[in-house]
């Protein structure tokens, strides 16, 4: 029995540029809210929540495009 | 604009990702097909996600955000009535024959619709205007980036430029659609914060209504700026110079039926369809994401004018971060840390090259199909197709490189290159509707109503810049801004091009109903829609889309 590869989805790329970029959202997010930055509205500490709806976001696209090896 | 090395580190790997991306698709593209119609196995989603993005680069976001802080949310009619009932159009109406007549391109729509010549007609006009499109939107990212971040202006423009040469010549449109699918996240990702932000500034929607108001009395601004409709009674009652006849006539019938239905770098996109039902369904979904972009590009203008008020227009080809044009920059400046600050200017530059990589996939596919293989070389293999297509993406690179600092050169260029790219739109709209909706419209009716539609835009164009003829003899009104004219300028270039396609087609003999079978309405059978449940007919959809553009219209009057 051969397997091939299939072409993986857009999608599951879409989903890991969105949560690498997520991530670093968020991480950057904490980092400003330990030491705050002088910027207009910083209270609302967007990079933190904007960080973690991008982590899921992307998330939810990696888990429902995983490549699969086709029989 | 001073970035830290986290936001660096984020554009670099953007560039990195993209580059990645192109390199694991070139595998996947063996044949002409997978090259110029990415296989024909795209879904509707990711048809109708690359149809939108393929317009929405960031001189479409930058142009349009500093067109609402200008003129007010007037500017969004470019996106609602400009927009939505052309791209249900072409859903509902002429996808079924594109899809049909298994064309790979508009211009070849119109030779087997037509003849050759109106192909040829078509292709150059067109192969012409994409780079030099192309030019002038690269031209603009090096500004921008160059003022914005203080980098250098050809390293800005060789960089994004080698790296859409690259992956557009690794996997063709197979590459421009996935870029671009991840480059309309980005955007969104990027550009939806401005607002959320801004109106938590102000507070609320009421507060900024009340805002813009009183600035725009300070700042000398006459006109109607936060509603659609109600000031377009007459040309001097808006800070456009509209008129709501030329808005529904110009702007809503022949420009946005031309651009969305026509134009051949948005339509690619929908021509990758895998079947009937997803060609029909891409535009009707693109037209839902259609109707929201004003909230990201609109809304950040309206935000501006309340928060920055201090802006001022910017001269022809320049960019300054005082003006108008800077106004979305300069709030993503305002309100994002570094870290969200990497993550819009790589929005930013993810928009120039899905423009970018868009005319480029679109010139490739036009310039070897409907120019190279039906003129200069029409006995090659497919192989050999596939090959030029490499060959030119990286040419129309370099033309577009070239045309670039051409307009540097000449910078009003960019000035006229709404009205240049006009005058092919609306005469080839008028060509293709009677092609596809009138059964008696001849080869030669096509050809000649297509030629004399275009040579008169261009004229009517002359003897208005020349003062040769006054505004009102088109637009009815003096008062009629040069925008006002380019609509009306539209309008008559299409009727001019019905009539003489009429008058012509009378004196010739039409194709039989055997050889118009797949390209004309009414002679044509497609696949009952009755067969689908409700929920996957592309008409119920369409027509949901259809209220909710008419619902938001009455919201905003």
């Amino acid at each position: 029995m051969i397997s091939q590869k299939k072409m993986i989805p857009v999608w599951f790329f879409v989903g890991i540029l969105l949560t690498i970029y997520g991530l670093v959202v968020f991480i950057s997010g904490i980092y400003w809210f330990v030491r705050p930055i002088n910027i207009v509205a910083g209270y609302l500490h967007a990079g933190i929540w904007w960080g973690i709806l991008m982590t899921i976001f992307g998330l939810f696209f990696i888990i429902k495009n995983v490549p699969k090896k086709v029989e | 604009m001073q970035l830290s090395w986290l936001d660096l580190s984020i554009i670099i790997f953007y560039f990195i990702f993209v580059l990645s991306v192109g390199w694991y698709l070139k595998k996947f593209t063996k044949t002409g097909k997978d090259f110029f119609l990415a296989g024909r196995e795209c879904t509707s989603w990711v048809a109708g996600l690359s149809f939108l993005a393929a317009n929405m680069g960031a001189l479409e976001l930058l142009g349009w955000s500093a067109s609402a802080y200008q003129y007010g949310i007037i500017a969004t009619h470019w996106y609602w009535i400009g927009a939505i009932p052309a791209m249900l159009f072409l859903g509902i109406f002429m996808m079924p024959f594109y899809h049909v007549s298994k064309t790979h391109s508009v211009p070849g729509f119109l030779k087997l619709r037509y003849n050759e010549p109106t192909r040829l007609l078509s292709a150059v006009s067109f192969s012409v205007m994409t780079l030099l499109a192309s030019g002038i939107s690269m031209y603009s990212m090096g500004l921008v980036l160059a003022t914005m971040l203080g980098w250098d202006f050809n390293t800005c423009i060789i960089l994004s430029a080698g790296t859409v040469a690259v992956y557009v010549a690794f996997a063709g449109l197979k590459s421009a659609i996935f870029t671009e699918i991840i480059q309309f996240f980005l955007i969104w990702c990027g550009a939806l914060l401005i607002p959320i932000i801004g109106l938590v500034e102000i507070g609320g929607w009421d507060n900024l209504v009340a805002m813009v108001s009183q600035r725009t009395a300070e700042m000398g601004k006459t006109g109607e700026f936060m509603h659609l409709w109600s000031s377009m009674g007459r040309y001097s009652d808006n800070p456009m110079g509209l008129h709501w006849l030329g808005i529904v006539l110009g702007l809503g019938w022949v420009v946005s039926f031309g651009y969305w239905t026509t134009d051949f770098l948005v339509v690619q996109r929908v021509l990758a369809a895998k079947d009937m039902r997803s060609a029909k369904m891409a535009p009707i979904i693109a037209s839902f994401f259609k109707m929201a972009i004003p909230f990201i590009v609109i809304l950040p203008g309206l935000i501006g004018i309340a928060v920055l008020p201090e802006l001022k227009p910017a001269d022809s080809g320049t960019f300054s971060l005082n003006s108008y044009n800077a106004v979305l920059p300069l709030l993503i400046k305002r309100y994002f840390a570094p870290g969200l600050l990497g993550l819009g200017v790589t929005a930013l530059i993810a928009g120039f090259m899905s423009g970018m990589a868009g005319n480029i996939s679109a010139f490739a596919t036009v310039w070897t199909y409907d120019i190279y293989r039906s003129v200069i070389y029409k006995k090659g293999t497919d192989r050999s197709y596939l090959n030029m297509g490499r060959i030119c993406t990286v040419v129309g690179i370099i033309i577009s490189i070239g045309s670039a600092y051409l307009v540097m050169q000449f910078a009003s260029i960019m000035d006229y290159m709404q009205a240049l790219f006009s005058f092919f739109i609306a005469p080839l709209f008028g060509t293709i509707f009677l092609g596809m909706f009138w059964r008696k419209a001849t080869d030669w009716g096509g050809f000649w109503g297509l030629l004399t539609g275009t040579c008169s835009s261009i004229s009517m164009f002359l003897l208005l810049k020349f003062n040769l003829i006054e505004g009102k003899w088109l637009a009815f009104s003096n008062d009629a801004s040069a925008m006002a004219q380019n609509m009306w300028r539209a309008w008559w270039a299409w009727c001019i091009t019905i009539i003489i396609t009429v008058i012509v087609s009378k004196f010739g003999k039409p194709k039989s109903d055997e050889e118009l079978v797949g390209l004309v309405y009414g002679i044509t059978k497609f696949e009952k829609e009755s067969s689908y449940s409700l929920f996957h007919r592309p008409s119920f959809w369409a027509c949901i889309s259809l209220v909710a553009f008419l619902i938001l219209n009455i919201i905003f009057f």
